[in-house]
């Protein structure tokens, strides 16, 4: 009898020593993300002790691309596949990758999202979507510029076969624009590139329309299926911490260029541009829904997507749904 | 004798000579090969802090982040490419002039001199030695995250690659748009909207 005691004894003794250890595994989170204002809620979940009040001990690796971070974190290390617990990302790339993925990879949350940011410029004459007509358009194609464009131009009964779309492999070449002289009508822009080309052109060129009303660029925080498995509960803190730190960015924006200077540079115009137009969300809404199945369109018009996938099974909402029940649309399954 | 004894000094010495030819060149080039990084140090990921403090030194400059995180600097020793001013000199002298040093006795005295001067010149290298500089950033729990600084703010509008025109056209085809027209209607608004159609 007394050995079966000890043996019992033994055996609770090991089981939560085992238990206590995973726990503190689990409280270790490699986050891959790029250094943009979208993820101001991560910046002040970082600053603020935000993860650390859910016992989460969480590193963020910045990288400088999303394709790079993608690509590390599929690659993996060591012949494991998988480096970084989560990534953030960017709507065109986490789909695509998504796509790549299989059902291994899924997104749960949106962190945040913008339409003003998004821009067209066009010279002075041209004041109306049809005034596009036949017309050179420039934009970095296969971006959410492009995806812009698209609806842009659908939403004026147009396609991109009614104007000429031209590559611009930097937002940048748009500074490069002679109005008077050039075939190019309008660009397509991420801020702060259209305030710039403004600043430069005068009354050469106006704002013509941004993305509200059209599309939304996102910031999404991905993960793989089996993180989410085998590390139950863990995301959900991490989603708390991260809804403390977006009101937090709300309500303080001198820590969010603060931050931004401090981190990644000195130069903070850009990150205030970003800072004016971004949505903080954490959630899934209906505009949200409504983004992705329009972007599922122009990626199978684009030869992107296959033309049976929906890019809303992309998201796994369990983890918001239990952490932050009332983001999620009941629809989104 | 007197002779006899005149020879046998003669002999050792050019045998010194010979054996001691090209000598100085081995000891100014010794620091090139000996002592030093050809890269800079390398480590894993999430290499703690104090590993690679204890083996580099402490660092010579660090800068809090504000993600709790740490940027550091550090010096290492650099591998000397080549000998220094000095050692170049003895070497190019025992390159250009290696035989006649050999062949004429008051080579001799030169060559015995070089060592001397290509010695100075190594222990200059070796006691001032070329220093390169490495910085790491550490997470907010001291582990090795990444070379350098963070990355500069501000991704572009991340774009996709456009597929080429055949995989544009397959999918056209697989996606059941099996009728020509429809098949004709997909390809064209996929080239359009990569700017392909004008």
């Amino acid at each position: 009898m007394k050995r079966w005691l000890l043996i019992t004894a033994v055996g609770v003794a090991l089981s939560c020593t085992a238990l206590a250890r995973a726990g503190h595994q689990d409280g270790r989170i490699l986050i891959l993300a790029q250094p943009f204002a979208r993820a101001d809620a991560l910046w002040m979940a970082l600053a603020q002790g935000f993860f650390k009040d859910e016992q989460l001990a969480v590193t963020v690796k910045w990288v400088s691309s999303g394709a790079d971070a993608l690509e590390t974190f599929e690659r993996g290390r060591d012949g494991t596949p998988g480096f970084g617990d989560l990534v953030v990302v960017s709507e065109v790339l986490a789909v695509n990758f998504w796509q790549g993925a299989g059902d291994g990879f899924t997104v749960v949350a949106p962190l945040a999202r913008d339409a003003d940011g998004y821009v067209a410029v066009a010279k002075k004459e041209v004041t109306t979507a049809s005034a596009l007509r036949t017309k050179g358009v420039g934009a970095k194609l296969g971006s959410t510029s492009a995806w812009f464009i698209s609806e842009y131009l659908r939403a004026n009964g147009m396609s991109e076969r009614n104007v000429a779309l031209k590559h611009q492999a930097s937002d940048y070449g748009i500074l490069d624009w002679d109005p008077e002289q050039s075939d190019i009508a309008a660009f397509f822009v991420r801020e702060p590139v259209a305030t710039l080309t403004i600043q430069k052109h005068g009354d050469r060129v106006h704002r013509l329309a941004t993305a509200k009303g059209y599309v939304h660029g996102y910031l999404l925080l991905g993960t793989w299926r089996r993180y989410l498995h085998e590390h139950p509960g863990v995301t959900e803190r991490l989603l708390r911490a991260l809804d403390r730190g977006r009101r937090h960015a709300d309500e303080h924006k001198a820590d969010v260029i603060r931050f931004a200077s401090e981190m990644f540079g000195k130069d903070t115009a850009p990150v205030e541009a970003d800072y004016a137009t971004t949505e903080r969300l954490l959630g899934i809404d209906r505009a949200t829904l409504d983004d992705f199945r329009s972007l599922g369109r122009w990626m199978k018009d684009a030869g992107l997507l296959a033309a049976t996938v929906d890019p809303i099974a992309m998201f796994d909402p369990e983890p918001l749904r239990r952490s932050l029940p009332d983001r999620v649309l009941t629809e989104v399954r | 004798m007197a002779a006899m004894n005149r020879s046998i000094f003669a002999v050792a010495s050019f045998a010194m000579i010979a054996l001691t030819s090209g000598c100085a060149t081995l000891i100014a080039k010794a620091p090139t090969y000996m002592l030093g990084r050809d890269t800079a140090p390398d480590y894993p990921f999430r290499t703690a802090r104090a590993r690679v403090d204890a083996q580099l030194g402490p660092p010579i400059e660090t800068t809090r982040l504000p993600d709790g995180g740490h940027v550091a600097v550090y010096k290492y020793r650099a591998r000397n490419r080549e000998p220094n001013a000095v050692g170049k000199v003895v070497t190019e002298i025992e390159r250009w002039f290696g035989p006649q040093l050999l062949v004429h006795p008051g080579g001799w005295g030169i060559d015995l001199l070089l060592i001397p001067i290509a010695t100075g010149a190594a222990i200059y290298d070796v006691a001032i030695p070329p220093q390169g500089t490495v910085t790491f950033t550490y997470s907010p729990y001291g582990e090795l995250l990444h070379y350098g600084a963070p990355p500069s703010y501000g991704p572009g509008d991340h774009a996709l690659g456009q597929p080429a025109i055949g995989a544009l056209r397959t999918s056209c085809s697989s996606n059941g748009e099996r009728d020509e027209r429809q098949y004709v209607e997909c390809v064209t608004r996929r080239l359009a909207v990569w700017g392909i159609l004008e």
